[in-house]
């Protein structure tokens, strides 16, 4: 708690990194956003220490797997959740209410086919709240519902020999009690 | 040198996801719930548009198994059924919490992919455990029975399945069924056990610590010990503890491997001082004793027992007692 005027508000600091998308999209992102995602920082910890004279920020990071879209995404969301830490440092129940509140209202304007990539790009940047987050979105989606409803809402297709599925449901009867209407 | 440094990253890399699933365990249940009741209704407007696109197969399998971790086991296990690729994700799933509140089912477990364990509830006779070499972590909650002496056996032997465990968190009424097959003769040791956790109330059965001393004996490497004592109306609190009295044979983890011992929860009576002063004389190399107080209102000669407890003698030289007052039962 004592060392608050270490870590100064993410968002004032000035220090800016540019990342270069899949899509040829250029991203300058605060510093502080950047080093959420753990293969950025990885990328520009290696550069530092092989070219220790650059101090300046100029560094351009290319991110290949990811495309504009979904980086766009992940940055509202990093700086969202950097201010929310900040504006709750001492008060680690108040911060959980405001998360949980700003993911509530995030994820109305998020569509299920979008998840995906989203997922991916969170996995590949490695950045794990934002993956965690988005992983517990496909899963409580599809919690307690039926194999039909799942299997609509992820677009999928049965590819099992005649016989087979009824014989999996029969061995797994158990975890089909009780799941909502669809 | 490149590739060492990339296996170097990699293994770092999982103990790093280790850490994580375990961090993500604790959170588990607490966020759950909230959220996504919007992502299913953007997916009814959504469906009309465009209908049957496959939102989900481009994600690759390890993706998939971290999806189906945040769901319980059934809905896990029934993703079964969804086609031929998903069939055998919910077993890769490398954290299994399974809640049998009943003798209604009987469980077979043959998961050897399983890191982490979390189980609670009744344990059945024809309950089949392989052998779970995987498994570091593990929380165990077991229910009380009547038959006490036979389902304390099979306790033990369910326990035995966990041999490779790293760190453990048992409920108080665990280890007191554990203690009525105390002459178990294949008690399993714990060679890797390197943290213990004991969760409930210690002192409402006169015998939770011998209990939990008993366990001790079974982990010879444990570091670190953690009692999270809640408080329950009719604990023993205020009489004497025969079983406190009794000579302490120390464990071998006290005097050559136990660092830091936990205690929350703490009322500051009689019988807790005395059982901290016994683990500050037993425990010859340990660094910290952190106690955290139950801030009831009943404690207001807390500069007293902070006193007392400072007195104490330490066989371990190095020895800090911390105190946290933050505590509310």
């Amino acid at each position: 708690m004592s060392n608050q005027s270490e870590s100064p508000n993410p968002t004032s600091s000035s220090n800016k990194i540019t990342l270069k998308t899949s899509d040829n999209e250029v991203f300058e992102v605060e510093e502080a956003v950047a080093m959420k995602f753990c293969t950025v920082k990885q990328y520009f910890d290696d550069e530092n220490n092989n070219n220790v004279t650059s101090g300046t920020s100029t560094t351009l990071i290319p991110l290949p797997n990811v495309e504009s879209h979904p980086l766009a995404i992940l940055i509202t969301y990093c700086k969202k959740h950097l201010e929310i830490k900040a504006n709750n440092a001492d008060n680690k129940k108040e911060m959980e209410i405001d998360m949980e509140h700003y993911e509530r209202e995030f994820l109305k304007n998020v569509m299920p086919q979008e998840l995906t990539e989203l997922i991916l790009a969170a996995n590949y940047l490695n950045f794990k709240e934002a993956l965690d987050f988005f992983c517990r979105a496909v899963a409580s989606a599809i919690q307690n519902k039926s194999v039909e409803y799942v299997r609509k809402f992820f677009g999928l297709e049965s590819d099992f020999k005649p016989g087979e599925e009824e014989k999996l449901r029969e061995e797994f009867a158990w975890s089909f009690e009780g799941v909502d209407e669809d | 040198m490149k590739r060492q440094r990339i296996e170097t990253e990699a293994r770092e890399r999982r103990e790093r996801q280790r850490i994580e699933r375990v961090e993500r365990a604790e959170g588990r249940n607490v966020s759950s719930e909230t959220c996504l009741s919007s992502v299913r209704q953007n997916a009814h407007a959504q469906t009309n548009a465009d209908d049957n696109k496959d939102i989900i197969s481009s994600l690759p399998d390890s993706l998939l198994t971290h999806i189906l971790s945040f769901l319980s086991i059934r809905d896990s296990v029934s993703t079964s059924i969804l086609s031929s690729r998903w069939r055998p994700l919910w077993a890769l799933v490398p954290f299994l919490n399974l809640n049998q509140p009943s003798s209604k089912y009987i469980f077979k477990i043959h998961t050897p992919a399983l890191e982490y364990f979390h189980f609670s509830g009744y344990l059945n006779g024809d309950d089949v455990l392989e052998n779970l070499p995987n498994v570091v972590e593990s929380v165990i909650q077991i229910e009380d029975c009547d038959s006490i002496n036979d389902y304390a056996k099979r306790v033990w032997d369910f326990m035995g399945k966990l041999c490779n465990v790293i760190s453990m968190e048992l409920s108080i009424v665990t280890a007191q069924i554990l203690c009525h097959g105390s002459n178990h003769e294949d008690r399993p040791t714990f060679h890797y056990l390197s943290s213990l956790k004991f969760c409930g109330s210690i002192w409402f059965e006169w015998y939770a610590w011998h209990a939990v001393r008993l366990l001790l004996c079974q982990a010879p490497k444990l570091q670190k010990l953690n009692i999270e004592h809640s408080f329950l109306l009719g604990s023993n609190l205020n009489k004497p503890n025969p079983f406190l009295e009794e000579p302490l044979d120390v464990p071998e983890c006290m005097s050559s491997h136990l660092t830091t011992c936990l205690y929350r929860g703490f009322g500051g009576y009689e019988i807790e001082m005395e059982l901290v002063r016994q683990i500050l004389r037993a425990a010859r190399v340990l660094q910290t004793m952190k106690i955290t107080i139950c801030s009831i209102p009943k404690l207001k000669n807390r500069p007293r027992f902070h006193k007392g407890l400072s007195k104490f003698h330490r066989s371990s030289q190095n020895c800090q007692i911390v105190f946290d007052n933050g505590y509310f039962a």
